[in-house]
This record gives C-alpha cells, sequence and structure tokens, in this order.
C-alpha cells in the first residue's frame, strides 16, 4: 500500500489537492476543475505512452 | 387486466416474495447453458416465449437488489403533474413525506428521454410492475431489428442470448434499469452508421444520449471512421436531437447533479475498488478517470472499426468510479458470428457481484479483480 498511500498524500498536498473548491462537491466549478484535470493528466499520460513508444 | 392480475399477484405474502427469484435464475442460465452447449435451437418461437415467460414469473416480484426503480416513478410522477424534474430536490417536496426516493438530496440525473419512460411508467400507474412491462417492450424492439439485420439464424441465436442472459434478465428486467432502452437504440445506431445514413445514425445516438449520457463517447469514435461531411450529417443529426431534447427542459438540465453524483457515488468497477485500497476517494477517482481517459484518446487516434465500439462500455464499467454491471449490457450487442463468447458470458456473470457483496465482502473484491482482469486481458488474445 506504501506506493498508493504516497501517491495519495502527494495529490492532498498538490495544488489540485489542497484547493478548497475541488472538494466542495456542491459547486460547479468543483466539477469542471475535475474535469480538466482528469483530462490534462489523461493527454499527460498519452503523451508518456507515445513518448515510450517511439522509433529509436 | 393488468392491474388485475398485478393486485393478484400483489397478495402473494412479502416473506415468500424472494422465493421465486432463485428458480427464476436457474432457468434462466439453464436456458443459457441450453444455448451454449446445443447452439441454435430448432423451435425458436417456443424458446422466445419461454424466455418472456420467465421474466413473466417475477414480473409483479418486489425489486430485491435495486431502488432506482422508485426515483424513476417519482420524476413520472412529478413530470405528470407538470413540474421540471431538473430543477427541484425531492427532498424539498411534499411528495417526498409519503413517496421515498432514492439520491433524493439532487436534482434527477436521468435525461429527457429517460423522463419521458418514466413518465409512461407513471402513466400506466402499475409501478415496478409497469416500468418491467416498458423494459420487456424494450427487448421486443430488437426482435424486428435482428431479423432485418442479419441472416434468419443469426438473428434468432441473438435473440435468445440476449432474453437468457442473467445481466438482462436481473438488472434490466427485474431491477428496471432504463439502460434496457440502450440496447434498442444502439442497435439501430449501430445498423444505420453500417449503412452509412449518418443523419439518421446520428439522430439515434441522439435518442440514445437523451436516455443516458454515456452514448456520447461512441460519437468521436465513429466520427474519425467517417468521411468529412458524413461527420458533418452526423453531428447535425445527433445535435438536432439533443437540441430537441434538453430544450423541451430549458432553462433547467441534469448536469450539474449527474457531476454531483459522480462525484459522491462508489460502484463496482473492478480498478476503482483496487485502487480505494490504498487511496482516497478523490485522488482513486481522478487517478482511474485519468487512466480511462488515456485509453480513450490512444484508442480514438487509432481509428477503431465501428464493429469494435460497444468495447467502450466496457471502459465505462472498469474506469468510472460508477461502475455498475448493467452498464456492461451494450456489449451484448457487439457484432460477432460466434455468441456466445466470452464477453457474453461476462456480462451474464457480473451481476453476480452483488450476491457476494453483503455476506463475503472479501470475496467480492477478488471477483471483482478477476472480473477486472480477465475482462482486460481477453480481448488482446483473441486479436492476438
Amino acid at each position: 500500500m506504501m506506493p498508493l498511500t504516497l501517491i495519495s498524500t502527494a495529490f492532498a498536498k498538490s495544488p489540485l489537492g489542497s484547493a478548497k473548491a475541488f472538494h466542495d462537491y456542491q459547486s460547479g466549478g468543483n466539477a469542471l476543475l475535475e474535469f480538466g484535470a482528469t483530462l490534462a493528466i489523461g493527454v499527460a499520460l498519452v503523451l508518456v505512452y507515445y513518448w515510450f513508444r517511439r522509433k529509436k | 387486466m393488468l392491474a388485475a392480475l398485478s393486485a393478484s399477484l400483489a397478495l402473494v405474502p412479502w416473506w415468500m416474495a424472494p422465493l421465486p427469484f432463485p428458480a427464476q435464475l436457474a432457468l434462466a442460465w439453464l436456458g443459457y447453458w441450453g444455448l451454449h452447449r446445443f447452439g441454435h435451437p430448432a423451435r425458436f418461437w417456443l424458446w422466445w416465449v419461454l424466455g418472456f415467460a420467465t421474466l413473466g414469473f417475477r414480473w409483479a416480484q418486489p425489486a430485491i437488489q435495486a431502488d432506482d426503480y422508485l426515483r424513476y416513478l417519482f420524476d413520472g410522477q412529478l413530470v405528470l403533474q407538470g413540474v421540471n424534474p431538473y430543477g427541484l430536490v425531492p427532498q424539498d417536496l411534499p411528495l417526498y413525506q409519503t413517496f421515498w426516493t432514492p439520491k433524493g438530496n439532487i436534482p434527477t440525473i436521468y435525461p429527457p428521454l429517460a423522463e419521458g419512460i418514466f413518465t409512461v411508467a407513471a402513466w400506466i400507474a402499475l409501478g415496478l410492475p409497469g416500468l418491467r412491462l416498458l423494459s420487456a417492450l424494450a427487448l421486443m424492439f430488437l426482435m424486428p431489428l435482428a431479423f432485418w439485420a442479419w441472416p434468419k439464424a443469426k438473428a434468432q441465436r441473438f435473440l435468445l442470448l440476449v432474453l437468457y442472459c442473467p445481466l438482462v434478465q436481473q438488472e434490466l428486467f427485474h431491477s428496471a434499469h432504463v439502460d434496457v432502452w440502450l440496447l434498442p437504440l444502439l442497435f439501430g445506431w449501430y445498423l444505420l452508421a453500417k449503412g452509412k445514413r449518418s443523419v439518421a445514425a446520428g439522430g439515434v445516438l441522439g435518442l440514445a444520449v437523451l436516455l443516458k449520457l454515456s452514448p456520447l463517447v461512441l460519437f468521436p469514435l465513429w466520427a474519425v471512421g467517417i468521411s468529412l461531411r458524413q461527420r458533418w450529417w452526423a453531428a447535425l443529426g445527433l445535435c438536432g436531437v439533443l437540441a430537441l431534447g434538453f430544450g423541451l427542459f430549458y432553462p433547467q438540465q441534469p448536469f450539474s447533479a449527474l457531476a454531483l453524483f459522480y462525484q459522491s457515488i462508489e460502484g463496482y468497477s473492478p480498478f476503482y475498488r483496487l485502487l480505494r485500497w490504498g487511496l482516497d476517494r478523490e485522488t482513486a477517482r481522478l487517478a482511474l478517470a485519468s487512466l480511462g481517459t488515456a485509453g480513450y484518446l490512444i484508442w480514438l487516434a487509432r481509428n477503431p472499426q465501428l464493429d469494435h465500439l460497444f468495447w467502450v462500455f466496457a471502459g465505462l464499467f472498469l474506469f468510472t468510479p460508477t461502475g455498475f454491471p448493467w452498464y456492461l449490457a451494450p456489449l451484448l450487442l457487439v457484432p460477432k458470428v460466434g455468441w456466445p463468447s466470452w464477453w457474453v458470458l461476462f456480462c451474464a456473470l457480473a451481476h453476480l457481484q452483488y450476491y457476494l457483496l453483503w455476506p463475503y465482502g472479501w470475496a467480492l473484491e477478488l471477483g471483482l479483480l478477476a472480473f477486472g482482469w480477465f475482462q482486460t486481458l481477453y480481448p488482446q488474445r483473441s486479436s492476438a
């Protein structure tokens, strides 16, 4: 569990994880923040994927 | 007559109500095993009628595992009374005092076409059996589509496998989840898209999105595989139907309630459960959805074939924290000769998670992991 706990702690201390709006489910801004963050991390993962698969 | 039948079945003592459940499930499995073992039956109509008879066996029984239908009927009542269900919270209404509904602290999350079906169910005034009648109707719509699309033997085989699939019998009929309407709608979309009828296909996909927002993820996957001109026509059909549907309830809409639902519900996605062993809810949700988004974008870049697009529903089950077994139902439409395939069996088994949930929590976790790995690995093996 250690790596997962580390990830969780790191996220909680990140600008997104510590932003009050991110945890306020009743606000529309929260959903937009989460959607944006999901998309951004997803795109970053795609870039990592293609970087690893690049022809050397 | 239906009301009289409903009333007579209601006379069954409450403690006997769950008794037909294992018998019905056993019957469904027997039929399913028979199809798997012996293939195409000689007397399709006999099996078809028998399949609906197994549904009818539990037509008036209480729902054992679900309470979503209460919200369906609640919403239907609101629309019948001329109230916009997107604009208010059930807990604030007098109706809530006599009619409990799940998720009573948020406005409804169901899109307009779903609300229309709920309204019909409320108008029939049979309660849950009325919703089940509508579910059976949705399954019947598959019949003309299958016979129109495929040779007789293939259509018959497909119809029986869907009808006898325990996931369909349990989640789409017994629990009356509105997702049952995705089957005829997405089947219709697939056939129209296959026939290059872009506007009509876009329109039918729009209807599916008006029933449940999730089919919207199909559009980019479909659009990358068609010409630019077809793409515009498809977008026109889709946007036209969506504007019409959501316009009926303007300016209220279900999106904010859906976001709230997404962030507060923990479903049965095996990957989510795995991440939840070590992560808090928000981090797990973000990590899982980001992985799903990445997979989706990579798949999109590979220009997937139309015949493979229904796999996206497996992704919705696996990579969203709200994954529930009935999200897998559209996988039954994956058009491949030689049913039953592994994914049909998987869909049939997926709802068994519920039975493991209560008495055997640890087994649920292991089962979910096994399901997840199995489902993820199988497509790679089959294409290898």
